[in-house]
């Protein structure tokens, strides 16, 4: 059973921090980036024990989020809050450490976090056209649909995550 | 697994994120950039380390020759590192001479800032975080320029950080007009349309114009002047790339930026002398 360390996956999420606010701001498929942080949110939930240890990771790793962001601080705290208690209740009935459970894990929870953080873009700075919402939306949710099974079996082998 | 919701920590977060949410945006604008502004100084601390460790490596070397060897290579980097700040400091100097055709008001003055951070990590906001902030005189609202080209807007001020919206962020707009193209006598051939240039994430939008317009792709769009926010006439914001006039009494016109904020290593705010 694969159980990570919650300090570790913070430093993990501070290093996908900069990775986001550096290297991989260049990078887009159409406008769409990779969600670094939200797809550690997805696999905390995934692989939380206790669950209480899903709701910290996430509620910091959307902190983090808030910091590198424009937005107000505290959103994607929220947000990834509450796609942990989603996820925590997900995985009682799902298998959770199957692909294509967790591409469709991450695809939904994307789908959901960028049309919140676009809608409470639009009230707060200005609106975003439906065009451009959508298929940005789309892209960024195939993105991370794609890259969730691969980042995940990547960071749970070296050791040093695990418990 | 099922859980007990009292027992866990799932209310005192969402309590958490919403006390965040209803804080002072300044004050939580500050804490951001801030903390932000620390990748700065980790880039130039691992800089200066990376050139003590050379200098060091070439001192316990040993042998003579190949000390003097050491020694050479260093002072050839550092006379590339020394060249490429003189190239710099050359193109801020023409950047700020370039500015000063335009910007003729002898109450504002041109502040020089690096761009610390190029982007952040929202695919819908387009934001650059700069090296200038409050103590330095700054200000929300205060234009950005690169030459002479308006790319972007103070949003939020912290002590030494500051962020800016960019032209093609979606909280951008500003008075805007086109320039009339002119036949080969200076006599223009359009005419002078002013509408409000909003972005749009992947670019700009020129509203308001009415379906009668005969502006065409390729006419370049300035800004019109805005005292309230110390921004002069003039400034060019982009070019027309597209115009519809499919739907609605109003043309949909796109416009694309001059500039490729991204290729910048520095910007320059304009402020009022006296504040």
């Amino acid at each position: 059973m694969i159980r990570y360390r919650l300090g570790k996956l913070i430093l993990l999420g501070i290093t996908a921090l900069v990775a986001e606010l550096t290297a991989l701001s260049t990078l887009s498929l159409g406008g769409a980036r990779l969600e670094l942080l939200f797809l550690l949110a997805v696999f905390a939930s995934l692989f939380a024990h206790p669950p209480r240890q899903a709701m910290w990771a996430c509620w910091l790793l959307g902190l983090l989020k808030d910091l590198g962001g424009t937005g107000r601080l505290g959103l994607n705290a929220l947000l990834f809050l509450l796609l942990s208690l989603v996820i925590l209740r997900l995985r009682t009935v799902l298998y959770h450490t199957h692909p294509l459970t967790q591409a469709g894990i991450a695809f939904g929870g994307c789908v959901f976090i960028v049309l919140v953080d676009a809608f409470a873009i639009s009230l707060s700075a200005g609106s975003i056209e439906g065009r451009i919402l959508l298929t940005r939306t789309l892209l960024a949710a195939l993105l991370a649909g794609a890259a969730a099974p691969l980042l995940f079996f990547l960071i749970t082998r070296p050791k040093w995550l695990l418990e | 697994m099922t859980f007990n919701w009292r027992s866990s920590p799932a209310l005192w977060l969402a309590a958490a994120s919403l006390a965040l949410l209803f804080l002072p945006g300044r004050i939580s604008d500050s804490i951001r950039l801030t903390i932000l502004a620390g990748l700065g100084p980790i880039r130039g601390t691992a800089q200066s380390a990376h050139r003590a460790l050379d200098r060091a490596s070439s001192q316990l070397a040993g042998a003579p020759e190949e000390e003097l060897r050491r020694k050479l290579d260093y002072l050839e980097a550092e006379v590339l590192r020394l060249q490429e700040l003189l190239t710099q400091y050359r193109a801020r100097i023409a950047a700020l001479a370039q500015i000063r055709q335009v910007i003729r008001d002898p109450e504002t003055e041109i502040l020089t800032a690096d761009i610390i951070l190029p982007a952040g990590v929202s695919m819908w906001r387009r934001a650059i975080v700069v090296s200038r902030g409050s103590n330095h005189g700054v200000t929300p609202g205060l234009p950005v320029l690169w030459n002479q080209s308006l790319i972007g807007q103070v949003a939020e001020v912290a002590p030494y950080t500051s962020r800016i919206s960019l032209i093609t962020d979606p909280s951008f707009n500003i008075g805007a007009a086109t320039l009339p193209q002119m036949d080969a006598e200076g006599i223009p051939l359009t005419t002078r349309d002013v509408g409000i240039l909003q972005g749009t994430t992947e670019g700009c939008r020129l509203k308001w114009l009415t379906g009668d317009r005969t502006i065409e792709p390729g006419t370049h769009v300035v800004t019109t002047a805005d005292p309230l926010h110390g921004i002069p006439k003039g400034l060019l914001l982009g070019q027309v790339v597209e115009v519809s006039r499919a739907r609605g009494p109003y043309a949909d016109v796109r416009v694309e930026p001059l500039i490729n904020v991204h290729a910048l290593e520095f910007v320059m705010i304009l402020r009022p002398k006296n504040p």
